[in-house]
């Protein structure tokens, strides 16, 4: 818990989930940005959605496609309040993703590094095809 | 004796050629209340946002809790101090859910962590309801009012049970029954608990003379005075540091109220043919 409030051990965190982890509002790439005036790196800097332009922890890949997907194909709506526009999906995949990543964490299969189990996850989640980029190949 | 847990000397933050702050001695013990007097542009933010460690100063010296600001304990003095400034967080904060925005006051950081318990989200729940914000816990900060975000941010400060409170013109936006929601939480953190607090402020109804016994005023980046609330709130010392003529007067409880003759030549130029010259 100390090595939490490290600056250099929080940006090495950081780093570590901006790229392994994807936004839970549009599924979008992370990075790591600096956000405010300082000294100490890890103080100034949070992980960041430039799609989204926010400010977002994230979360796996594996989760977000799964949210997408209960969403998307079993049409959940935890916002009926809301106008039904995509500003309105997303912030249901990002509910999902969180109730996800709750019950992952609980049960033991999620820590800050990622899952620690092995995944098999039903084909029709991961949908047609997947993105691989360079940083993948290497 | 209160051990000091703020501790400035001549310090300076300077941008390009100009001095945004200079030469600032000023000293905190535990449990002291301060108000933070000061016109628009005097600095008042900046020096904030230096003590709070979200910004860097460029000359002198700084001491929270008797450290300096370091790459090993920056994230663990922020944790303790509690840091209210919509100028401030208005800047960096748009889409984030108010529910992310109050939990990341646990770290005194920006965003959240993933040390995030479910006694932490009761928690940021919980003050979001107590101030009104039970139905836009989910909602986006810039969708919300300036009173909302306001709120938002008190709640965001009080995360992290925190031993320094620092309230930048926190009554801006706020409706009158959040005002004075927000006034009557500054009291009973006062008197109940042993939190600092750092009351920036441009209006003197919101000074409680009960609880703030200090005061500090700031010109043009620079102290002009610090000290007794009481001996420095006078239509004397006021006037001279706002280089203009004020009446100072404290009703029966207390209450401070400034009020200046200010004379509006609106109507002369809106008719000049009635006016005359102007």
């Amino acid at each position: 818990m100390e090595g939490l409030y490290n600056s250099q051990s929080r940006l090495e965190e950081l780093k570590g989930r901006a790229k392994r982890c994807c936004c839970k509002y549009c599924g979008g790439k992370l990075e790591v940005k600096r956000i405010v005036f300082s000294d100490h790196e890890g103080a100034r800097i949070e992980i960041f959605c430039d799609n989204c332009q926010r400010i977002e922890y994230g979360t796996e890949p594996e989760i977000y496609q799964s949210a997408k997907y209960f969403v998307d194909e079993m049409n959940f709506n935890c916002y009926a309040d809301l106008d039904d526009n995509e500003k309105t999906r997303q912030m249901n995949i990002a509910k999902v993703c969180e109730i996800m990543g709750w019950e992952n964490k609980n049960l033991g299969f999620l820590t800050k590094n990622g899952f620690v189990v092995p995944l098999n996850m039903n084909s029709n989640i991961l949908g047609e095809s997947i993105i691989i980029d360079d940083e993948d190949l290497q | 004796m209160a051990e000091t847990i703020i501790k400035t000397s001549k310090l300076c933050c300077k941008s390009g050629y100009k001095f945004l702050l200079r030469d600032i001695d000023w000293e905190i013990k535990k449990g002291e209340h301060w108000i933070v007097f000061g016109m628009n542009g005097s600095g008042k933010t900046t020096l904030l946002s230096i003590i709070a460690g979200f910004k860097k100063y460029t000359h002198g010296d700084l001491e929270v809790f008797g450290e300096h600001y370091t790459n090993d304990n920056i994230m663990a003095i922020r944790k303790k101090i509690g840091w209210v400034s919509s100028s401030f967080f208005d800047k960096y904060l748009r889409k984030e859910s108010a529910l992310n925005i109050v939990l990341s006051g646990k770290f005194g950081t920006l965003g959240i962590d993933f040390d995030i318990s479910d006694q932490d989200v009761k928690q940021a729940k919980a003050l979001l309801t107590e101030l009104h914000l039970g139905h836009k816990i989910n909602y986006p900060f810039d969708l919300m009012s300036k009173g909302e975000r306001q709120n938002v941010l008190i709640a965001r400060a009080l995360m992290s049970n925190p031993e320094i409170l620092v309230l930048d013109e926190p009554g801006t936006g706020l409706d009158v029954f959040a005002r004075e929601h927000m006034l009557s939480t500054v009291r009973d953190l006062a008197e109940k608990t042993d939190v600092t607090i750092i009351y920036v402020t441009h209006y003197t109804e919101e000074i409680l003379s009960d609880v703030f016994d200090k005061c500090l005023l700031l010109r043009n980046g620079r102290i002009y005075a610090k000290g007794s609330l009481k001996e420095l709130f006078t239509s004397e010392k006021i006037s001279s540091f706002l280089r203009y003529p004020v009446n100072i007067q404290r009703d029966e409880e207390d209450y401070i109220r400034l009020s200046m003759e200010v004379n509006s030549r609106i109507e002369k130029l809106l008719n000049p043919s009635k006016a005359g010259d102007i």
